[in-house]
C-alpha cells in the first residue's frame, strides 16, 4: 500500500494532490451541510433575520405581518413604498436595522402571546 | 456584497436576475442560488411577475452558457496549435461524446458549482455544440425552477434554504471531483508510464 503510495506520489504528484484536496473539500462541506441542517432544524433557529435588502412588502409577506403591523415596524405608512429596500428606507429615517428588527420581535411575541 | 446584490434586485428588479446567472455561468463568483431564491420570495410577494423572474434567470443562464462555451471553444482552438496538446484535447474529445450529455445536464442543477467548467471544457475539447444546447437549456430549466420555485415557497426562510443547498451542491460537487479523480488515479496506477 504505501509502496503504491509512494510511487503514485513519485509519478503522479499533481493527480494525487488533486484527488487529496477534493477530498478534503468533500469532507468539508459534509460536515457544514450537517451543521447547518442540525442548526435549522431547531426551531429556535428558524427565524430569518430582518436584511437590508428586504423590502416593506417582502416583510409583511414572510413575516405575515397586516398593514397596521407593518407600520408599527416601520414607523411610517408603506402605502407607496413597496420597491423601497429596507436598507433605503432606514437611511432615510435615520435608524438601524436592529432597531427595526427589535420591533419586529416585539410585535411577534404580541402576537403569540394573544 | 450580497447584500448589495439583492438590494439591486428590489431597485431593478429581474435584469439582476439575468446578470448574476449570466455571470455565474462564467465562473464569476455570484450569488446566483440567493438572488434565484430572493426572486422567488419577491414573486411571492408581488413585487416581481413570475414569468419574468424565471425567464429573466433562464435567459442570463442560457446565454452564460453559451459565452463560455465559445470561450472554451476559442481557447480550445489556441492550444490545439501544440501537436502534443491537440493530442490531449481529442483524447477529451472522445470521452465527452461519449459521456458529455448527461454530464452538461447534471453541472447544471446537481452539480452546479462545475457549470462553468463544463462549459469553457466542452468548447475547449470541441463538444457538439448543438448537443450541448439541448441538454443545458434542458438543465438550466431544472436549475431555475428548483431555485425559483423553493424561494416562492420559502420566502421567510431563504437564507437557510441557500446555505443548506449551498453546502449540499459543493457536497455533491466535490464528490464527482474526487470521483472522478480517484478512477484517474487507477487508471494511472495501472498504466504507468514507460520511462
Amino acid at each position: 500500500m504505501l509502496n503504491r503510495l509512494n510511487l503514485l506520489w513519485k509519478n503522479h504528484k499533481l493527480l494525487l494532490l488533486a484527488f487529496i484536496l477534493a477530498a478534503a473539500a468533500t469532507l468539508m462541506f459534509a460536515v457544514r451541510l450537517v451543521v447547518v441542517t442540525v442548526y435549522f432544524s431547531n426551531p429556535a433557529h428558524q427565524n430569518q433575520p430582518l436584511e437590508g435588502w428586504m423590502t416593506p412588502r417582502y416583510l409583511a409577506y414572510s413575516y405575515d405581518l397586516t398593514a397596521d403591523e407593518l407600520e408599527q415596524v416601520l414607523g411610517i405608512d408603506p402605502t407607496g413604498v413597496s420597491r423601497i429596500h429596507l436598507n433605503n428606507l432606514l437611511k432615510d429615517q435615520g435608524i438601524t436595522l436592529q432597531e427595526l428588527q427589535s420591533r419586529l420581535d416585539r410585535i411577534k411575541a404580541r402576537k403569540v402571546a394573544e | 456584497m450580497t447584500d448589495l446584490l439583492l438590494s439591486l434586485v428590489a431597485d431593478y428588479g429581474a435584469i439582476m436576475l439575468f446578470v448574476t446567472t449570466f455571470l455565474s455561468c462564467l465562473a464569476i463568483p455570484m450569488p446566483s442560488s440567493l438572488m434565484m431564491l430572493a426572486g422567488g420570495g419577491f414573486v411571492a410577494s408581488g413585487e416581481l411577475g413570475l414569468t419574468t423572474a424565471v425567464s429573466a434567470a433562464y435567459l442570463g443562464a442560457v446565454t452564460g452558457d453559451q459565452t463560455g462555451f465559445q470561450i472554451g471553444r476559442k481557447a480550445g482552438a489556441w492550444l490545439a496549435r501544440a501537436p502534443k496538446r491537440k493530442a490531449l484535447l481529442d483524447k477529451a474529445n472522445a470521452l465527452t461524446t461519449r459521456h458529455g450529455g448527461p454530464g452538461v445536464f447534471l453541472s447544471r442543477w446537481l452539480f452546479s458549482p462545475l457549470g462553468p467548467y463544463v462549459n469553457f471544457g466542452g468548447g475547449a475539447t470541441g463538444y457538439n455544440w448543438a448537443a450541448f444546447t439541448i441538454w443545458g437549456t434542458l438543465g438550466e430549466a431544472v436549475w431555475v425552477t428548483i431555485y425559483v420555485s423553493l424561494g416562492y415557497l420559502f420566502a421567510d426562510h431563504i437564507t437557510e434554504v441557500a446555505d443548506i443547498l449551498g453546502n449540499a451542491s459543493g457536497f455533491l460537487a466535490a464528490l464527482v471531483v474526487t470521483i472522478g479523480l480517484g478512477f484517474w488515479l487507477r487508471y494511472a496506477m495501472k498504466h504507468p508510464r514507460k520511462p
